[in-house]
C-alpha cells in the first residue's frame, strides 16, 4: 500500500477527506485541489506531503485529466474525493482512463490487504453492499460523516501548480444561484417533514409552527421541493436528497415510498401522521397517528403549548 | 441526429424482499424493470428526435436482458434496440459495462448524442455514462436538467449542490439525466402495437472486439444486506384529542420533546 491522492474541486471538503484516508492508514497523503495558493494554509494542518493546485476555470473533463496526471507521477493506492455531483463524474472518467475500479458514494472505507473494502447503498437505498476493489482504485466518499482532525506538527507540503487542459467542447456560461436557506438538516435533532398530504403552500405554516414548538427544522419529500418548489432543495430528504439522523422525525402527509425512507433510516424515533392506514410510512414508524393532518395538527400544537405553559 | 440511449434492466427494489434470517435479497421473487432515470433519458432522446429528426437507438447490456422490457422502451418511441445479453456479464461492474456499451454504441454507428441515467437503481454507480464518454473520447456532462438546441451544439443546465450551472457544449457528447428533466410518457396501445414490429438486434459479446482485461470486473461485491431498522409500530388511536394527548405523553416520556 502506498499513498492516497485526494481530489476535490471545492477546498472545503479537503479536511474531512484527508482525515478519512489517514484513519484508513495512509501516511503519504497528497491533495489535488481546484484552488489558488492563498487558501491552502487551512488544509495543511491535516497532514499533506504535497499539494497540486489547479487555478482558474476548467471542466470536469479537464479536472479528471489532472487527476490522471497526478496519479501517474505519484502512483497512489487510493484516489479519493467527496461524493459530490462533480467529483463523481471526475472519479468515473479518471478511473476509466487509469483502467481501474471506481466506487462512488461510499459510506465507509477500509484497507483490506491489497484492496479497499467499502460499504455503499444499493437498490435505491434499501440495501447495503460490501464491495472490494484492488489498488489502485478511485473512490468518492459521502460528505459530512468524518469529523476533520488536524495532525500535530504537520509539515509544510510541497506546492506544485498544475495547468488545466483546455477543452473547447464544454464551455462554462454561468452559475445561477438557486433558492437556498442554509439549513443543515443532517445536523438537526428534530425534523418535521412535509409531504404531499399538504394541499397548499400556505398550509406548510402548520408544520413550521409545530417545528418552532418542538425546536426542530422543517424538511420535505421530493415532490414538495422538486415539482412544487414549495420549499428549497436543501430541505429535501431521501435517496436523492439529504440522509438525516435526528432524534425525532415527524412525517406529516408523507406516504413513505422507499426513496424517501432511504434517507430517514438513521432517525432514532419516527412519528407518522397520515390519514391512510395503508400508507407504507406506518410500517416504518415508531408511532403512527391515522388522522387528517388538518384536524390533528392544530389540536396537537395546542396541547403542546398548554403543556409548556403549565 | 443519431441518438443512443443507454437503458439498463434492473430489479425493482420495491419487490426485492430480504430473506428474514440472512437479510440477503431474494432475487428469484423480485420483478425486473427498466432503471428509473433511463426512462427520463429515453424521453429526452425521443423529444430531441421529434424536434430535430433522426433516430433513437436503445442500447442495453446484461446477463439476461428481457426482450419484453426492451419492447417497453421501443413503445415509448425509440426506433430500434441493440442488446448484448450474456451470462458472462453476471458480475460486470462499471468498467466492464462501460467497455461493452461503448463498443456496442460504436458498432451501431457514430452517435451525436448519448443519453444515460445519472445513476442506475440497482448499482447506483454514477459512473457508466462518464466512463463511456471517456472510452469513446467524448466530453460528458452529468446531472443535466435542461437541454436546449443551439445553432452549434447544445446549451445544457446542470443541477449542482452550489447552484445551477449553464454550459455550452459541442456534439458529439454524453449527457446523464435524472428525474427533474421530464416526465416519461406512457406509451399508448397503438405505440405498444407498433413496437412489436421494431427490431431488437442481439449482438454477441465476442463481436465487440474487447479483450479479457476489458471484461474483467475491477469491483467485487462481497455481500448485500437489507438496511432494516426495527420500529415500534405503535398505532395511536382514539379521538383527535385522545390521540394528541397520547402522542405527546409518549414523546415527553422518551425525552424527545421537552415541555
Ligand atoms: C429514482 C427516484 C428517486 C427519488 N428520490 C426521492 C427522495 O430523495 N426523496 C423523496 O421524498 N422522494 C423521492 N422520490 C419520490 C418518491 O418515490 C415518492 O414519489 C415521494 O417520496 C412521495 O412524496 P409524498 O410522500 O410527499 O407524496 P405522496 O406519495 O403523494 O403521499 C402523500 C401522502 O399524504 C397522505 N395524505 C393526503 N392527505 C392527507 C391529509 N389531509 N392528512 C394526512 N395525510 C394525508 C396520503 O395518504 C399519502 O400517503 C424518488 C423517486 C425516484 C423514482
Ligand atoms: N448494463 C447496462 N445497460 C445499459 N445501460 C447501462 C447499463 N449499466 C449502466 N447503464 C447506463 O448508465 C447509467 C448509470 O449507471 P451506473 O453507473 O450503474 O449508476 C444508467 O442509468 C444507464 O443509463
Amino acid at each position: 500500500m502506498s499513498g492516497a491522492l485526494i481530489f476535490t474541486k471545492v477546498r472545503e471538503y479537503a479536511p474531512e477527506m484527508i482525515t478519512a484516508v489517514r484513519r484508513a492508514g495512509f501516511d503519504d497523503v497528497r491533495l489535488l485541489v481546484g484552488s489558488d495558493a492563498t487558501s491552502i494554509g487551512e488544509v495543511e494542518a491535516y497532514g499533506l506531503s504535497e499539494v497540486y493546485l489547479m487555478e482558474g476555470a476548467f471542466s470536469n473533463n479537464s479536472f479528471a485529466s489532472a487527476v490522471v496526471r497526478c496519479s501517474e507521477s505519484f502512483k497512489p493506492s487510493v484516489i479519493l474525493g467527496p461524493s459530490t455531483k462533480d467529483c463523481r463524474e471526475i472519479a468515473a472518467r479518471a478511473a476509466q482512463r487509469l483502467r481501474v475500479g471506481c466506487l462512488n458514494d461510499c459510506v465507509t472505507i477500509e484497507v483490506d490487504g491489497p484492496s479497499l473494502k467499502v460499504s455503499r447503498t444499493v437498490y435505491g437505498g434499501t440495501y447495503v453492499a460490501e464491495q472490494r476493489a484492488e489498488f489502485p482504485v478511485v473512490v468518492t466518499l459521502r460528505v459530512g460523516r468524518t469529523k476533520p482532525e488536524a495532525v500535530t506538527a504537520a509539515s509544510k507540503p510541497k506546492i506544485t501548480r498544475i495547468d488545466p487542459e483546455v477543452d473547447e467542447r464544454v464551455r462554462f456560461v454561468e452559475m445561477r444561484a438557486v433558492m437556498k436557506e442554509a439549513v443543515d438538516l443532517t445536523k438537526a435533532e428534530i425534523i418535521v417533514s412535509v409531504g404531499r398530504g399538504f394541499k397548499k403552500k400556505e398550509d406548510i405554516a402548520l408544520a413550521e409552527e409545530l417545528a418552532r414548538e418542538v425546536g426542530g427544522e422543517v424538511g420535505c419529500t421530493r415532490p414538495i421541493s422538486g415539482d412544487l418548489k414549495w420549499l428549497s432543495e436543501d430541505r429535501h430528504i431521501g435517496l436523492s436528497g439529504k440522509w438525516v439522523g435526528p432524534k425525532l422525525y415527524i412525517a406529516i402527509g408523507v406516504s413513505g415510498q422507499m426513496q424517501h425512507v432511504a434517507g430517514i433510516r438513521g432517525a432514532k424515533t419516527i412519528v407518522a401522521i397520515n390519514n391512510d392506514s395503508n400508507a407504507p410510512i406506518h410500517r416504518e414508524s415508531d408511532y403512527s397517528v391515522i388522522a387528517d393532518l388538518y384536524q390533528f395538527l392544530p389540536v396537537f400544537i395546542e396541547k403542546l403549548r398548554k403543556a409548556k405553559t403549565k | 441526429m443519431e441518438i443512443h440511449v443507454l437503458v439498463k434492466q434492473t430489479y425493482d427494489p420495491n419487490t426485492l424482499e430480504p430473506n428474514p434470517k440472512t437479510l440477503e435479497p431474494i432475487y428469484e421473487r423480485a420483478q425486473t424493470k427498466l432503471s428509473d432515470f433511463d426512462l427520463n433519458a429515453l424521453e429526452e432522446g425521443i423529444r430531441m428526435k421529434e424536434n430535430f429528426k433522426g433516430r433513437v437507438v436503445v442500447i442495453s447490456a446484461g446477463p439476461d436482458v428481457k426482450p419484453l422490457l426492451i419492447r417497453e422502451a421501443l413503445a415509448m418511441g425509440a426506433d430500434e434496440a441493440y442488446v448484448v445479453s450474456d451470462k458472462r456479464l453476471e458480475h460486470a461492474d462499471g468498467w466492464v459495462y462501460a467497455n461493452v456499451l461503448a463498443s456496442l454504441s460504436r458498432t451501431v454507428g457514430n452517435a451525436d448524442l448519448i443519453l444515460c441515467g445519472e445513476c442506475s437503481v440497482d448499482e447506483g454507480g454514477y459512473q457508466v455514462g462518464p466512463r463511456v464518454a471517456e472510452k469513446l473520447g467524448l466530453p460528458s456532462v452529468t446531472h443535466v436538467i435542461r437541454i436546449h438546441a443551439e445553432q452549434e451544439g447544445l446549451r445544457v443546465e446542470r443541477d449542482l449542490e452550489e447552484g445551477r450551472e449553464v454550459l455550452d457544449v459541442k456534439l458529439p457528447i454524453v449527457l446523464t439525466v435524472g428525474l427533474e428533466i421530464n416526465t416519461p410518457r406512457l406509451p399508448s396501445l397503438l405505440m405498444i402495437r407498433a413496437a412489436s414490429k421494431k427490431p431488437i438486434n442481439s449482438v454477441p459479446l465476442e463481436s465487440l472486439g474487447l479483450d479479457e482485461n476489458e471484461l474483467r470486473p475491477r469491483v467485487v461485491c462481497a455481500s448485500v444486506r437489507a438496511l432494516k431498522v426495527e420500529r415500534k409500530r405503535v398505532v395511536i388511536s382514539g379521538s383527535l384529542d385522545e390521540a394528541a394527548e397520547k402522542l405527546l405523553s409518549e414523546l415527553v416520556r422518551e425525552g424527545l420533546v421537552r415541555i
